[in-house]
């Protein structure tokens, strides 16, 4: 390869990467979170009953008899039946009808509804402490919480398109990919932390290829609309017919008149039969109680989770009508495997825990290749007192320290704010992103030497600690957890704890390291380095 | 479970038939040419058995994705393990 | 970093440089993506619905191509040119392609 070229992909390398790291960053650990948000879900709810179990025939006649009462006339019900880790508890949702000649057209929000139910009463759980729980802090990952939906989604898929980019020039500039695969030379400054992003790059590079490419096919609808359009000859809604027509959308026109809705059950034991006694995962009611109505009953396995087999009833007659469309071509079961293994919904206990390790590692090269940006320029005093050095290297600990913090501060508020408060969810964001601006602010306001090894202490304490404020403010405390072998909030805390002591250690390296620099000793980078990667590892698993 | 072993015995040997790594871990010994082969060949055997191994186990789809994080898992504690064990070799 | 990307044809280092590029890769860059995209499935033969389907699964990939390009040419009058000029092809070839498929 010629070195101009070369040069050029390390500059297209150095700056897609940065421009937007601390988004990146941002993304990795609240995506990485999202693969345990049922977990965390668990945790920030301690007064839920605990999860349910039923035969999926029964939860759906519960659901139905709710529905029924509470969205008669919807266009569409779900019905998710209890079971696994994903659904504790008996799940629905429903989509009302956009009313015609409405003067103004209403929220979007306002048509929509969703409820856990409770299999013994056929009511929805009472919410005792109102919490945005795992769910919201792992949506923030593509929402990014503040911002308008759509706005998020271009900018999340500007933000992923850069992190492609950065991806495969990082393959081209890196010059022994083999020769250097397992090297990793501590104690060597700026050649450690590239060691160390590289090591880390290059070990999980199916992983971080596999998660940016289905990033980015989630945000196919926003960005690359133009192509489907342009082949169809810019007809919008030949467009539309097509492709929903592909994934099996065929659209069930009203019949306005009423007719009563069948009963549920049959068609899920029927539908069982056909899948060899395998249960539903799911039923989907299409205009209940009109005299068109269908029931779609739905089993997701594997990694693919769209176009999976499934069977459509008549909704008024119980009638075997069809098996749902499968998947209609190899490059839409492609993208479909794909978002599959974004999701990991799959992913039994051991996967699982190597999705989160993964996360981690991606987590980790964008924290060390940020790092490397300063580490690089921090010989050369001019750079190091330029303005842009000290912006990258301020944010730097602001974000990669500071986050950490923030989401530890996520917890302590679901524990700390009073349960009856008003927009109770919303503050335990706004607390998460004050602690976040407050650490923003912190370097700027002390230097970042010293602001590095005092966020890794105070996220150590923010860690550590949540085990106490588990027991001081909850009965579902590790004394209860243990005994009880109740391991997903047993894991929880003791996750937190871990998290703790590697900030702990961090902090431990990093203030040692500071004292050695005041004696004018040589700088152990391989501290520096270390540390950087326990709180990294800290971070994503909490 | 399996799987993961012969994953782990897989970049083990794989390590060996590169230079530094057999140095770092064989100061004593010489690195010559029928060690680097022998060392290249058993790894990618060991790691083919691996994948057979989570194929076996858990199907083609889910075997293979659970593999990829195998080999993450595995390569990147090699690495950490073995610059750790350079450093304390070199001290004594 | 002394690179091509940074300097002007002088080698001096250049804002104005790095400004264009970014604005080459960022609009003619995704026009250009799009453009080659339709051209791409029109062009692929069998069932529209795959052609659509494998050129829009590509386009990612057809992108981070286009970029690459855009910021490894050495004469930006290159990179300006040559990005219309395969703007122009593309969508040429796409229109005339369409026309043919959908006269019978």
């Amino acid at each position: 390869m010629n070195g101009a070229f070369r040069q050029s992909m390390t500059w297209l390398h150095t700056w897609t990467g940065l421009v937007f790291c601390w988004i990146l960053y941002f993304m990795f650990v609240t995506g990485t979170l999202g693969y345990v948000d049922a977990e965390i879900d668990r945790w920030m709810k301690p007064e839920q009953i605990a999860p349910q179990q039923a035969a999926p025939a029964e939860a759906i006649t519960v659901a139905a008899r709710y529905l029924q009462r509470e969205a008669p006339g919807a266009d569409r019900w779900f019905i998710t039946p209890p079971g696994g880790r994903d659904a504790p508890h008996l799940r629905v949702f429903w989509q009302l009808p956009t009313p015609e000649n409405a003067e103004t057209p209403p929220d979007p929000e306002s048509l929509r509804g969703q409820e856990l139910l409770d299999l013994d009463t056929g009511e929805p759980l009472p919410e005792v402490r109102e919490t945005g729980g795992g769910q919201v802090l792992y949506r923030m990952h593509y929402l990014l919480h503040y911002l308008d939906r759509d706005i998020a989604y271009r900018f999340i898929g500007v933000v992923t398109m850069l992190m492609f980019v950065g991806l495969i020039t990082g393959i081209v500039v890196h010059k022994k990919i083999f020769k250097e695969f397992f090297t990793f030379r501590p104690g060597k400054g700026q050649r450690s932390w590239l060691d160390m992003h590289n090591l880390l790059s290059v070990t999980s590079l199916p992983f971080q290829l596999m998660i940016t490419y289905s990033g980015l096919i989630f945000m196919v609808t926003v960005w690359m609309p133009g192509i489907a359009l342009g082949t169809f000859g810019f007809d919008v809604q030949r467009t539309q017919t097509v492709l929903s027509e592909a994934v099996g959308q065929v659209p069930t026109e009203r019949a306005n008149e009423a007719a009563p809705l069948v009963e549920l059950a049959p068609l899920l034991a029927d539908a069982q039969m056909r899948w060899d006694g395998a249960p539903a995962t799911g039923v989907e009611v299409r205009l209940p109680g009109d005299a068109n109505a269908e029931v779609a009953v739905n089993r997701s396995e594997g990694i693919a989770r769209i176009g999976g087999g499934g069977f459509v009833y008549n909704g008024v007659t119980g009638d075997y009508e069809r098996a749902a469309p499968g998947v209609p071509n190899a490059p839409i079961a492609i993208a479909a495997t794909l978002i599959g293994l974004h999701e990991g919904l799959f992913a039994g206990p051991v996967l699982r825990w190597l999705y989160l390790f993964s996360g981690l590692i991606g987590t980790a090269m964008v924290a060390t290749g940020a790092v490397y940006w300063t580490a690089k320029r921090k010989r050369t005093g001019v750079q190091r007192q330029s303005r842009g050095y000290r912006f990258v290297d301020a944010l730097n600990v602001g974000t990669i320290m500071g986050l950490p913090i923030a989401i530890a501060a996520y917890f302590w508020a679901n524990r700390l704010l009073p349960t009856g408060m008003e927009h109770r969810a919303d503050w335990e964001v706004h607390a998460m992103f004050l602690v976040w601006g407050l650490c923003l602010l912190h370097p700027v306001v002390r230097s970042t030497k010293h602001a590095w090894s005092e966020q890794a202490w105070f996220a150590a304490a923010a860690f550590a600690l949540i085990p106490v404020l588990n027991g001081l403010t909850t009965q579902v405390h590790l004394g209860y957890s243990l005994r009880a072998g109740d391991w997903v909030l047993a894991s929880f805390d003791l996750v937190a704890l871990a998290t703790g002591i590697a900030f702990a250690m961090a902090a431990l390296l990093m203030s040692r390291r500071a004292a050695g620099r005041e004696a004018s000793q040589p700088v152990e980078l391989e501290d520096e380095l270390s540390s950087s990667l326990n709180t990294d590892t800290g971070a994503a698993v909490a | 479970m399996t799987g993961f072993f012969l994953t782990i015995l897989g970049v083990c040997a794989l390590s060996l038939g590169m230079k530094r790594h057999f140095l770092q871990v064989f100061p004593a010994l010489r690195f010559s040419r029928a060690r680097q082969y022998t060392a290249r060949f058993a790894g990618a055997l060991l790691l083919i058995a691996a994948a057979f191994a989570c194929v076996s186990d858990a199907g083609v789809g889910l075997g293979l994705t659970i593999y990829v994080a195998y080999l993450n898992l595995a390569a990147f504690g090699l690495a950490l393990v073995l610059a750790w064990r350079a450093s304390s070799l070199r001290e004594f | 970093m002394a690179s091509t990307v940074t300097r002007n044809e002088r080698g001096r280092i250049s804002g104005w440089h790095i400004t264009s590029r970014v604005v080459a890769a960022l609009i003619p860059g995704f026009v250009l993506t799009n453009t080659s995209g339709v051209f791409l499935a029109l062009a692929m033969p069998g069932d529209v619905l795959h052609s659509v389907a494998t050129a829009t699964l590509l386009s990612f990939v057809i992108y981070c191509v286009i970029v690459m390009w855009v910021f490894s040419v050495e004469r930006l009058k290159t990179v300006w040119l040559g990005m219309t000029g395969a703007i122009v092809a593309t969508s040429g070839g796409a229109w005339l392609l369409y026309t043919l498929q959908s006269s019978p």
